[in-house]
């Protein structure tokens, strides 16, 4: 089984917002980044798992709309990835406001049990 | 260095589905004398052994297959009695020696919580002799 969590994650929250690694933190707000640290998870036959430390920072200055944000956000992931496949747990929240700026921080642990690759889209080429 | 998933446990010549581990303790069944001639400190002699199992799996309701029991499959096992509830053990540890007895389930549980996956745990006793069988290839 090869790790695709990070992939599910993005594609789950993909009508919602678009997610991205922290790496793209950026001034227009708001926006929303992750991190996830993934390991293993293993019997004695192999990989059963992998299991996702993931922290979702919903950045902004309007907290309203990022309550909002947030809420669709948890949904996406309840919907997309609570099945036989993939489980999440929302361990804890946390808001804060530095300088006028909104960061409310999600985290989640999540598991994937089984091979996932985000579907290919075909065009219609009639 | 032996692995730790080259080390199994199979009953009925199957490994449990999602086996995590297999622990094996022989403990001596020991008889106890002391005469004058110990001045106070008692002997002890060994007279045989207890031979028994601790085994971890997580909870796999797949059916299994050739080569591996579900976790249904052990529960129907844990309920037999009589002779019904005796199977054959077989322990191999990678290219060493591997050993063979009769088994019977002298305990099984379950447990679950709200944010892991579900395990289950079976303690096993050999009952009679545990005997090498061969070298595992």
């Amino acid at each position: 089984m090869t790790d695709s969590l990070r992939e599910k994650l993005v594609y789950t929250c993909k009508d919602v917002c678009n997610l991205n690694l922290s790496e793209a933190e950026q001034d227009n707000y708001p926006y929303v980044v992750f991190d996830m640290t993934t390991s293993p998870l293993k019997d004695k036959d192999g990989v059963y798992a992998y299991s996702g430390d993931t922290s979702i920072r919903i950045v902004g200055t309007v907290l309203s709309a990022l309550e909002t944000l947030r809420s669709s956000i948890e949904s996406a992931i309840e919907t997309g990835m609570r099945n036989e496949s993939f489980s999440s747990t929302l361990a804890d929240v946390n808001e804060e406001c530095t300088d006028g700026i909104w960061t409310i921080e999600l985290n989640y642990t999540l598991k994937q049990y089984a091979d996932w690759s985000e579907p290919v889209e075909t065009t219609n080429t009639d | 260095m032996v692995q730790g998933y080259n080390v199994a446990l199979k009953i009925n010549d199957k490994t449990i589905l999602g086996r995590t581990q297999d622990d094996l303790t022989i403990a001596a069944t020991i008889k106890e004398s002391q005469t004058k001639d110990d001045a106070g400190s008692k002997q002890y002699s060994v007279v045989g052994q207890e031979v028994s199992f601790k085994c971890s799996a997580l909870i796999d309701v797949s059916g299994g297959d050739a080569s591996t029991m579900d976790r249904d499959s052990l529960i129907a096992l844990a309920l037999e009695v009589g002779e019904d509830a005796e199977f054959d053990v077989t322990y191999e540890a990678d290219e060493g020696d591997a050993y063979e007895g009769t088994g019977i389930i002298t305990n099984y549980s379950e447990s679950s919580n709200a944010s892991d996956d579900a395990t289950l745990s079976v303690d096993i006793k050999i009952t009679g002799e545990f005997t090498k069988v061969s070298a595992n290839s």
